[in-house]
């Protein structure tokens, strides 16, 4: 018999660190192109799975010893490996039952219709601008989860300033999948701490001024100083951006990119080698997540 | 229990420990695919390990709501991570009793046809005419090996899964105890298969055009691709006709098509993202579930109404 207990029981062999499961009646308020629902109509809850990154990948990109590792391992060999195995068993045990099970990995190229923001993880990312809904009532395809608001609703952490999760157990080292079921399991309650206290730390701590206290995260200069547009990126030479009229504003985080003229700078941006699957090479170090780590250490949060 | 019999379970668990779900061994004598022994020809046995394609991995294209989770779970992520890893583990069980043991995946842009193409994959990768890398016939090497069926679509069908799965293979020296082969008794011939293509890519008689089967996989067809805007085509001649899936499509006028349909990026690993979602797959499934035939069995069918359509702009 499928029950919480046993699916807890087998993430957690299966290689997740985190497990909690959502009712779906908590997903009532997402638009509809966020909404589980669309994706199983019949669905009873959401189980949201938490993969730790290890905490000496940022370490080593904090101490500049190594920064390729961080992209390899903590993210793209989670995204497209790890987690993608463990959701195929998972999922296979759930419909061993004869339940549904819609796996849900993190789409880290496509935007939804109307998403303006990227993933400064990526090579690119990709608005799936022309697409329709495919009868009235239906949503603009691909419905692709809040996976923020997911792990909240499922109890596992809380919405970090850059819209990241935060966890009471890793911090913001941590990423996510999900499965979307009608099985009928009993629920976890959503997390109801605010782990982030806006001490600051991650706005500070940021080298290309992405983030702010008031408007969050701006992706797009997120994506271009996760590249290493910085002066502190240790692969920055002094060709780098030689003739750019806006070098000095560039290397000291002071201009603002937008889509166009991020995109218009990636290819001077080249340092390290893309990942074979189309990730970029982060040479930011996260240091807005390892500030908040620090942070929540110190406080006693984690 | 034989010496054979034992490493023969040894084997299959480990392929079930590593993900796969339907385990099936051929002797080679009853190989009726002539590469299994021009790859190696020391083949006493062929392993056939299949692995499900998850029925959730294919609900959000049958809701019309997301695409991506089925190309990226059901196709990249088990041809390239997870049979490759059980491979590799099922083949060191028989190299540690002595055996050589050789795995075989599908290489997805290596093939020996001269002007072919795979759906799956963008058609400008592809290597053809490789007649110095062969390739096993995996339909027919799964049937041989006792895995299922083949149903008018060309897919493999098993009692568990329907024609939701895929599949990889070990050719060894071991003489394992053999399965028997299947009797076919899940295809029906009723066409729904046919019938389901969004580009007629499938004749019951002569097999799948896997030009015409690429170009409407990738989503030429206006009525089952949200994500076709209206102005697409519009200085084709043909234009109704390819948007509605009735044009007939030679090898060239396919890969014209198909370097127009840009309008939803693949996965990684090079996979183009299935927009049809194997349609002629799922009305498969959907008729043996219908017919109470799959073992494995759901508290909910897979179809609930009628498939959507869009109309032709």
């Amino acid at each position: 018999m499928l029950t919480a207990e046993l699916i807890k029981e087998k993430a957690r062999e299966y290689g997740a660190d985190l497990v909690g499961i959502g009712d779906i009646a908590g997903f009532a308020d997402e638009i509809p192109q966020r909404d589980p629902k669309q994706i199983l109509p019949w669905a009873t809850c959401v189980i949201g799975f938490g993969f730790r990154v290890p905490r000496a990948l940022y370490q080593s990109m904090a101490d500049g010893s190594q920064h390729f590792n961080y992209t390899q391992l903590g993210v793209k060999t989670i995204d497209e490996e790890f987690a993608e195995i463990f959701l195929l068993k998972m999922a296979g045990l759930i419909e061993n039952e004869g339940y549904d099970a819609c796996v849900q990995r993190n789409i880290s190229n496509l935007r939804i219709k109307g998403d303006k923001t990227t993933n400064p993880e990526v090579s690119d990312t990709y608005e799936l601008v022309h697409a329709e809904p495919v009868a009235p009532g239906k949503p603009t395809p691909d419905v692709i989860m809040d996976f923020t608001r997911a792990a909240e609703l499922c109890g596992l952490g809380s919405r970090s300033l850059r819209g990241g999760v935060l966890t009471p157990q890793f911090g913001p080292y941590v990423r996510f999948v999900f499965i979307v079921t009608d099985a009928p399991l009993a629920c976890d309650e959503p997390f109801r701490r605010h782990l982030c206290d806006q001490c600051g730390a991650c706005v500070r701590a940021c080298p290309g001024h992405a983030l702010s206290l008031n408007g969050g995260l701006d992706s797009w200069q997120c994506a271009v100083y996760y590249r290493g547009a910085h002066r502190s990126n240790p692969f920055m030479t002094d060709a780098t951006l030689k003739d750019h009229p806006e070098r000095e504003a560039i290397l000291n985080g002071d201009k603002r990119f937008d889509a166009e003229s991020a995109r218009a700078i990636f290819p001077a941006l080249r340092f390290l080698p893309m990942a074979q699957t189309g990730y970029a090479p982060c040479l930011c170090g996260r240091r807005c997540d390892v500030a908040c780590y620090e942070h929540l250490r110190e406080a006693k949060i984690l | 229990m034989s010496a054979m019999m034992a490493i023969k379970d040894s084997l299959a668990a480990t392929l079930l420990k590593y993900g796969a779900d339907i385990v099936r061994c051929g002797d080679v004598g009853r190989m009726r695919d002539p590469a299994v022994t021009k790859i190696y020809p020391g083949t006493k046995s062929v392993i056939c390990a299949a692995f499900r394609q998850l029925r959730g991995a294919r609900r959000g294209i049958e809701e019309g709501s997301t695409y991506y989770q089925y190309t990226t779970n059901a196709v990249e992520t088990l041809e390239e991570t997870v049979m490759p890893m059980a491979l590799l583990k099922a083949v060191a069980v028989l190299e540690d009793h002595g055996f050589m043991a050789l795995p075989q995946r599908r290489n997805q842009t290596v093939m020996q046809e001269k002007d072919s193409t795979n759906p799956e994959v963008d058609y400008r990768q592809i290597f053809r005419g490789c007649e110095q890398e062969p390739q096993l016939d995996f339909e027919q090497c799964a049937v041989d090996c006792g895995l299922g069926e083949r149903g008018c679509s060309g897919s493999i069908l098993t009692d568990d899964f329907g024609p939701f799965q895929r599949y990889v293979f070990i050719l060894t020296n071991a003489e394992l105890p053999a399965d028997p082969v299947a009797k076919p008794h899940l295809c029906d011939h009723c066409g729904a298969c046919a019938a389901a293509c969004p580009g007629k890519a499938l004749d019951l008689k002569t097999g799948v055009d896997k030009w015409q089967c690429a170009v409407y996989y990738a989503g030429a067809n206006m009525s089952k691709n949200p994500f076709m805007p209206p102005e697409a085509f519009l200085a084709d001649p043909e234009r109704l006709q390819l948007i509605s899936g009735e044009a007939r499509l030679t090898p060239a006028r396919a890969r014209a098509v198909l370097d127009q349909l840009f309008f939803y990026p693949g996965v990684k690993h090079g996979y183009k993202t299935s927009i049809c979602g194997r349609a002629c797959d799922i009305a498969c499934y959907v008729h043996l579930e219908e017919l109470g035939v799959l073992k494995r069995q759901f508290h909910t069918p897979f179809r609930k109404r009628e498939p959507w359509t869009l109309p032709l702009i």
